[in-house]
């Protein structure tokens, strides 16, 4: 018994092992990625709301919502929150300490608005909008001050078709910025020390021909093999029980 | 029958039980009972080449499959049916027989696994990813999916080697098939939770626990 709750407690060591090793994974990750417990997930995205849908969406689109949350400030700065839109397609993360404490303010209001992109300055050369623009405003409580960074936060936005960077509007002209691109969520992020208004783009057409072969050729590939191991399987399960009967 | 024949003594493929179990390499683990013989029925294979060829062909491309299927949507599905096919139908080696442990040692295990994702969440809330209804289906069936091919299929054929060698490979390989969809920077978190659940699996002697704390962890990034 002892020997056994020795085992025990040695697996249960190396498990807390193991939860430290997480916790400190995402400590360093997190400040430079697009948050995620776990970078997982393959999950087909409701249809996208827009602004104003593009002339080749002919049927009719559910609007975008605006997004609203508050976060609360410590003497050290902000609390850790992330604040998103009705609909899931942007949101705006704040890590620990990224606004500057203020006296006599106790929190910050964060507002997110989608915005047609169109309406507000052409796309640079190159590049067409993918998805609504969204302004990102953020005002001290109850002072209603524009609140002052200090440190990165994320923009994280949705886009509907083959974005591959975020632009931002400074006075009346986009600007490129440091992004990352997240296929997987239909996302891309950037991080920043600024707010204001922020959206997709991405070059006009698509690619990916010869990687969409090689998925549909591995994919073939890899039923083939289920399928011959399942026949296989059968068969060896009927072969037993006919030696078993034979016995 | 399948998967049987002469080969390197000592070397064995054995079908994988249901229920918690671990192999003989594990015997060490908390509630594991005393070594028994093999059970009646117990499929054994002493490294046959083709058998040993055909299960490298399918880890091989159960695994490009998952480093290339598309980004979200629903021809992702195709895929982590085919590799939960894999995963689920692959016989499993052992070098040894399994042997069972008690399920509150498998509640303890998963519980601790998901205190992790449920701790780093109340830490810092990540943005929720946008999810059609049918979506929490797929996030669901995507752990289940991987979680057999890398910690039923994958690990079981490392383990051949030994159990740290199946945790970390595992996780390396778990961590690598996410490489296109979220780039280099997810790959500490990834392989973090590649260990994680690999740990799980050695510790609950089965891919359940880890596929039942993949799936909340999944889950738990909805809003």
């Amino acid at each position: 018994m002892k020997a056994g709750s020795g085992r025990a407690g040695a697996a249960l060591a190396l498990g807390a092992a193991c939860v430290l090793a997480y916790a400190a994974a995402v400590w360093i990750s997190w400040p430079r990625a697009l948050p995620r417990l776990l970078y997982d997930g393959y999950t087909p995205p409701p249809p996208y709301r827009w602004v104003k849908p593009p002339l080749s969406l002919l049927v009719h689109t559910t609007p975008p919502q605006p997004g609203n949350g508050t976060v609360p400030l410590t003497r050290s700065g902000s609390a850790p929150a992330s604040v998103v839109t009705g609909d899931d397609q942007a949101a705006v993360v704040f890590p620990p300490g990224a606004i500057e404490p203020r006296a006599g303010d106790s929190a910050v209001e964060v507002r997110i608005t989608p915005l047609d992109p169109g309406s507000l300055a052409p796309p640079p050369r190159g590049l067409r909008f993918d998805g609504n623009a969204y302004r990102i405003d953020a005002e001290y409580l109850p002072d209603r001050s524009p609140a002052v960074l200090r440190a990165p936060v994320s923009v994280v936005l949705r886009y509907p078709g083959e974005a591959t960077t975020l632009l931002r509007l400074e006075g009346s002209r986009w600007q490129e910025v440091q992004t990352t691109r997240v296929p997987a969520g239909f996302q891309v992020f950037a991080s920043t020390r600024q707010l204001g208004v922020y959206v997709a783009a991405g070059p006009p057409g698509s690619g990916g021909h010869l990687t969409l072969w090689l998925y549909r050729a591995v994919t073939v590939l890899l039923w083939a093999a289920a399928v011959l191991l399942a026949v296989l399987l059968v068969a060896d399960y009927v072969r037993g029980g006919r030696r078993r009967r034979r016995a | 029958m399948l998967f049987r024949g002469r080969g390197a003594p000592g070397r064995g493929w054995a079908e994988e039980s249901e229920a918690p179990v671990t192999s003989g390499r594990d015997r060490d683990l908390p509630g594991a009972s005393p070594s028994v013989p093999p059970r009646d029925g117990e499929r054994v294979c002493r490294g046959r080449p083709a058998a040993d060829a055909l299960l490298l062909g399918g880890a091989v491309s159960g695994f490009l499959a998952l480093l290339l299927r598309p980004p979200a949507g629903a021809a992702a599905v195709p895929v982590l049916l085919g590799v939960g096919a894999l995963g689920l139908l692959a016989p499993v080696p052992t070098i040894h027989r399994s042997q069972r442990v008690p399920w509150l040692w498998w509640g303890v295990v998963t519980l601790l696994g998901s205190g992790a994702f449920g701790g780093a969440r109340l830490l810092h809330p990540p943005p929720p990813i946008p999810v059609a209804p049918q979506g929490i289906l797929a996030l669901i069936l995507a752990a289940g999916a991987e979680e057999v091919f890398f910690r039923r299929f994958l690990y079981g054929w490392l383990a051949v080697r030994g159990a740290a060698p199946a945790v970390v490979g595992s996780a390396v390989l778990f961590a690598a098939v996410h490489l296109p969809a979220y780039g280099p920077a997810a790959l500490p978190v990834d392989l973090a939770a590649g260990l994680l659940l690999g740990w799980q699996r050695w510790a609950a002697g089965t891919w359940t626990a880890p596929a039942a704390t993949h799936a909340l962890a999944n889950l738990l990034q909805l809003r």
